[in-house]
C-alpha cells in the first residue's frame, strides 16, 4: 500500500469512527444498554453473595461474565443499525470496506473499554479481591477487550443482513468464536487475583495467547470482511 | 472521460426469483435512459446492479471511459462511485442534513465547501441544513439524498424514482439537474413509473417486467 493510499485509508477509518461516536452520543443505542447491564449484574451478584468468601477462580469468572455479556448486549448495534436504518449502502458507496471494519472496531473498542472502566471499579467495590496484580490485570483487560471487540464487530457484520432474529443469531455465532478467548481471559485473571507464583507466571504466558488471538481474529476479519460486506 | 454505460445480456434476481433475463443496453454520454415498468418488476434491483451495489446473476455491466473499461463495482472500490439515489437509501437520522453531507464529503476527500453549495442547490440551505434528518419531511429527505448522490460530482448518476416524494419545485429541480447532466455529457439512468417523466427525460427507454 502506498503512503497516499495508507493515509487515505486511515482518514476514512477515523471519519467512520468519528461518525459512530457522534451517532452514539446522540442516540445512545449502546451506552445505556451496556451500562445498565454491567451495573445491575454487579449489584445483583454482590447482594446475592452477601460478602461470602470466594476463590479467585470464581471472582475471575464473575468479572468476565459481566464484561462479556454487557459488551455483547451493545456491540452488534454498529452494523445492525446501518442495515435496519437503510444507511449501509452509503458506507458501501463511499468508504473502503476495511476502513468501515476498522472504524467500527475502533468504536466498539471504546465501548468495551468504557464497560471495563465502569465495571472493574464497581467489581472492586462489591467483590473486593484480596490480591491484585494491577499491571497483569490491565494487560488481560486490554487484550480481552480487544478480542471481544474484534470478534463481535465481525460477527455483527455477518448477521446484519439476516432477515430476522439478529440478536439471537449474534449470540449463537459469537458463543463459539469468543469462548476460547473467554477461557484464556478468565485463566489469566485468576493469575492476576492470585498470590500463588505459579498462577501468576501462567497468567503472564496467557497474555501472549490472548495477544495472538486478538491479532489472528483482527487479521482474519479484515481478510474476510469484503465477502460479508458486499452482496 | 466517460463514454458509455452498458449491459450485455444481464440477468437480475431478487433472492431466488429471477426478475429479468438477457437485458442489454448501451447509454452513451449525453444520454438519459429511463427504466420503466410496473411495481415489483425489478427496476430498483436493476438500478442497484447498475450502481455497483449488487452484481447481476448473469451477464456483464461495464462503464467505458476513453482510456479504460471497468465495472460499476470497480468504480466503488476506486472511491469514485456513481451518484446513486433510491427511496430505500437513508441518511443518518441522528445527524443534521449538513453533518450527513459533510460525513460523505470527508469520506470522498471532497472539500466541505461543496456541502453548502449542494444544500443550496437542493433547497436545503439555512436553518433546515442544521436540523436533524429525523425531523425532515420525506420530501426534504429526498432532496438530501439527491444532494448526497452529487457530492463527488460523478460522471454518471443512477436515480430510482427521484420525484416520488417531491413537491412541484422539487420536481422542477430534478428536471433541471437531469438536463444539466445530459448537457454536460454525463450518463443518466433513472427508474420511474410516471409516463410523462419517461417521455420528458428518456433518450432511451427500457421497459421491464415481462417475465
Amino acid at each position: 500500500m502506498s503512503k497516499l493510499a495508507l493515509s487515505n485509508w486511515l482518514r476514512c477509518t477515523l471519519i467512520v469512527a468519528r461518525k459512530e461516536i457522534d451517532v452514539e452520543l446522540r442516540a445512545r443505542h449502546a451506552i445505556g444498554t451496556i451500562s445498565l447491564f454491567a451495573i445491575s449484574t454487579l449489584i445483583a451478584v454482590s447482594s446475592a453473595l452477601n460478602g461470602a468468601n470466594m476463590r479467585s477462580e470464581v471472582k475471575a469468572g464473575l468479572l468476565w461474565i459481566v464484561l462479556l455479556f454487557a459488551a455483547l448486549s451493545g456491540l452488534s448495534r454498529v452494523f445492525v443499525r446501518e442495515q435496519e436504518g437503510g444507511t449501509a449502502a452509503y458506507l458501501r458507496l463511499f468508504a473502503p470496506s476495511t476502513s468501515i471494519y476498522c472504524g467500527k472496531l475502533f468504536f466498539n473498542l471504546l465501548l468495551v473499554f468504557g464497560v471495563e472502566a465502569i465495571s472493574v471499579p464497581l467489581f472492586f467495590i462489591f467483590i473486593s479481591p484480596e490480591t491484585v496484580h494491577y499491571a497483569l490485570l490491565i494487560g488481560v483487560l486490554a487484550l480481552g477487550g480487544w478480542g471481544i471487540a474484534s470478534g463481535a464487530t465481525f460477527i455483527a457484520a455477518l448477521i446484519a443482513n439476516a432477515s430476522a432474529g439478529k440478536s439471537g443469531l449474534f449470540f449463537i455465532v459469537a458463543f463459539p468464536v469468543l469462548m476460547p478467548l473467554l477461557l484464556i481471559a478468565v485463566q489469566a485473571t485468576v493469575g492476576a487475583f492470585s498470590s500463588v507464583d505459579t498462577y501468576v507466571t501462567r497468567a503472564v504466558a496467557d497474555l501472549g495467547v490472548l495477544g495472538a488471538y486478538c491479532i489472528v481474529s483482527t487479521v482474519a476479519a479484515l481478510m474476510l470482511f469484503d465477502y460479508v460486506w458486499y452482496d | 472521460m466517460l463514454k458509455s454505460v452498458s449491459a450485455d445480456n444481464i440477468s437480475v434476481a431478487y433472492g431466488s426469483r429471477t426478475l429479468m433475463q438477457s437485458l442489454s443496453f448501451k447509454v452513451l454520454s449525453g444520454q438519459c435512459m429511463v427504466v420503466a415498468g410496473r411495481n415489483g418488476s425489478g427496476k430498483s434491483s436493476l438500478l442497484r446492479c447498475i450502481a455497483g451495489l449488487s452484481a447481476p446473476s448473469a451477464g456483464t455491466l461495464s462503464v467505458e471511459f476513453s482510456e479504460r473499461l471497468c465495472t460499476p463495482t470497480q468504480l466503488i472500490q476506486e472511491n469514485a462511485p456513481p451518484g446513486y439515489c433510491a427511496p430505500d437509501l437513508n441518511l443518518y437520522a441522528e445527524l443534521s442534513g449538513r453533518e450527513n453531507l459533510t460525513f460523505l464529503a470527508r469520506l470522498s476527500g471532497v472539500h466541505t465547501k461543496k456541502v453548502d453549495e449542494l444544500l443550496c442547490v437542493v433547497g436545503l440551505c439555512g436553518e433546515s441544513a442544521g436540523r436533524l434528518v429525523a425531523h425532515y419531511s420525506s420530501g426534504m429527505q429526498q432532496r438530501l439524498r439527491i444532494a448526497a448522490s452529487l457530492i463527488q460530482s460523478p460522471e454518471f448518476i443512477v436515480w430510482d424514482e427521484p420525484t416520488a416524494t417531491l413537491d412541484g419545485s422539487g420536481r422542477d429541480l430534478v428536471d433541471q439537474l437531469i438536463f444539466e447532466y445530459v448537457a454536460k455529457n454525463g450518463v443518466v439512468i433513472i427508474a420511474t413509473n410516471d409516463a410523462s417523466e419517461t417521455e420528458r427525460w428518456g433518450d432511451l427507454v427500457v421497459e421491464i417486467g415481462t417475465l
